[in-house]
């Protein structure tokens, strides 16, 4: 009985449904499931060794001196706590590292994007106001937008359709 | 086995991982990072060039195209030209200045009133009835197509933009709360060895018991069928040696005893 003795789950399973993403509800509860069916397993049989009602064997049994080596066998007796031989602990030890490094890193690149997000808000609010755009503007603000004659030239009639790689014909501009 | 059920979880690693980058994929709309990055790069570019602090703001202020026309007075003249008199000559000299100049062009001729003169006053006649009239709802329909043009190609995207902008950070935000979620999983895959050890080690428990009380039943079972052996044997025995002890006379006595009695019985049903 070297390692602690678990009877029941101490895991927080509320918080860790919460956090669980929508689209993994039913990975989630067959994991959830098969904890629930190991800890239902250890519930089947009884914590410590079961008593046995001596007094009655020996009342019920003559030959001599078998239900005294049985007790006495039975007191002295120790079971071995079963040990993790796959070292599955050390595994999931290891697999945890490995998702913590990937999960550190997209953390990492989640935060870029929001502050590109934040970035991209803040810009916003810098633009100047509609009433002051110039078509000279207009092409420093947006080239992407702009009539650029020079180094994107377009053909005529100069939809969108009729440009090269144009696809949707209800395209109006 | 217990490493193959543990490892079994492990599919939700991949998963939660995949989850995440899917979200940041669709960051800012339809743009990929590096495209808004682009877009900020051209508006600081762009707002360096206007708003610069080599712009003379001052003297060259941003052109701006008023809403309405300056104000006037009497219909047609401009409010500044009166405020150009003002100052020379007074409230009533730019009425004075109008009117002499009109009486100046009459009595010289240089304005002629001839017979074409009525159209002159027709055409402005219509001209101030039309503008009264229709002016209004014209100014009307023009200001709603601004507002709309407005909406659809300015403000509208603006608040989009932002908008979706701002969900796409909560949702990062919340991928991100999710994460944590792994700790539990690998909290509860550890315990999940633990428990299934604790399970194996009860069985054992159990099964060192049972086996004692089916080796002691046993013995009970053993004794017990002994004894009823023992038993029935005794019982045999016995009543085959008393059957044994009967002899052929006393069976005979027995015999005549149970006609006497029959007899005896019978006459005394007959009387």
């Amino acid at each position: 009985m070297a390692s602690k003795r678990v009877a029941k789950s101490a895991v927080d399973w509320a918080s860790f449904a919460q956090r669980v993403p929508p689209s993994q509800t039913e990975i989630f509860r067959a994991f959830k499931a098969k904890s629930e069916s190991f800890v239902s397993r250890i519930h089947q049989f009884p914590e410590e060794l079961p008593k046995i009602d001596w007094a009655m064997y020996k009342s019920k049994i003559a030959m001599p001196g078998i239900v005294d080596t049985f007790e006495k066998a039975y007191q002295s007796v120790s079971v071995p706590y079963p040990k993790d031989k796959a070292n599955t602990k050390a595994k999931v030890d290891a697999e945890q590292k490995d998702a913590a490094a990937v999960s550190a890193k997209e953390i990492a690149k989640a935060r870029e994007e929001i502050a590109t997000a934040q970035a991209f808000v803040s810009k916003l609010q810098s633009l100047p106001p509609l009433e002051e755009f110039t078509q000279q503007m207009v092409a420093d603000y947006f080239p992407e937008q702009a009539r650029n004659p020079w180094e994107k030239p377009s053909i005529w009639p100069h939809t969108k359709y009729n440009q090269i790689g144009g696809t949707d014909s209800h395209e109006i501009k | 086995m217990l490493s193959r059920l543990a490892l079994r979880g492990g599919a939700f690693t991949p998963v939660l991982r995949s989850e995440l980058q899917k979200r940041a994929a669709i960051v800012v709309v339809s743009r990929s990072s590096s495209g808004t990055n682009k877009v900020i790069e051209d508006w600081d570019r762009a707002n360096k060039l206007y708003y610069g602090p080599e712009r003379d703001m001052k003297n060259f202020p941003p052109p701006v195209q008023s809403e309405t026309p300056p104000p006037v007075r009497m219909g047609c003249i401009p409010d500044s030209w009166f405020q150009f008199f003002y100052e020379k000559t007074g409230v009533t000299g730019p009425y004075v200045f109008g009117l002499g100049t009109l009486t100046f062009l009459l009595s010289k001729e240089i304005w002629v009133i001839e017979h074409g003169f009525m159209e002159f006053i027709t055409f402005w006649a219509m001209f101030t009835i039309l503008t009264k009239k229709l002016g209004p709802g014209m100014a009307k329909y023009f200001d709603s197509q601004t507002e709309s043009w407005r909406a659809k190609y300015w403000d509208g995207p603006m608040t989009e933009n932002k908008k979706t902008a701002d969900t796409s950070v909560a949702e990062i935000e919340k991928a991100i709360w999710r994460e944590d979620g792994q700790k539990y999983l690998f909290e509860a895959k550890k315990e999940n060895v633990d428990l299934q050890l604790e399970a194996i080690y009860r069985q054992r428990l159990a099964e060192v018991s049972q086996a004692i009380k089916s080796r002691l039943n046993y013995q009970m079972d053993v004794e017990g069928t002994k004894r009823r052996f023992e038993q029935k044997h005794m019982v045999n025995w016995i009543v085959d040696s008393v059957v044994k002890g009967i002899t052929p006379d006393q069976e005979k006595q027995a015999l005549l005893k149970c006609i006497e009695d029959l007899n005896k019985l019978s006459t005394k049903a007959v009387a």
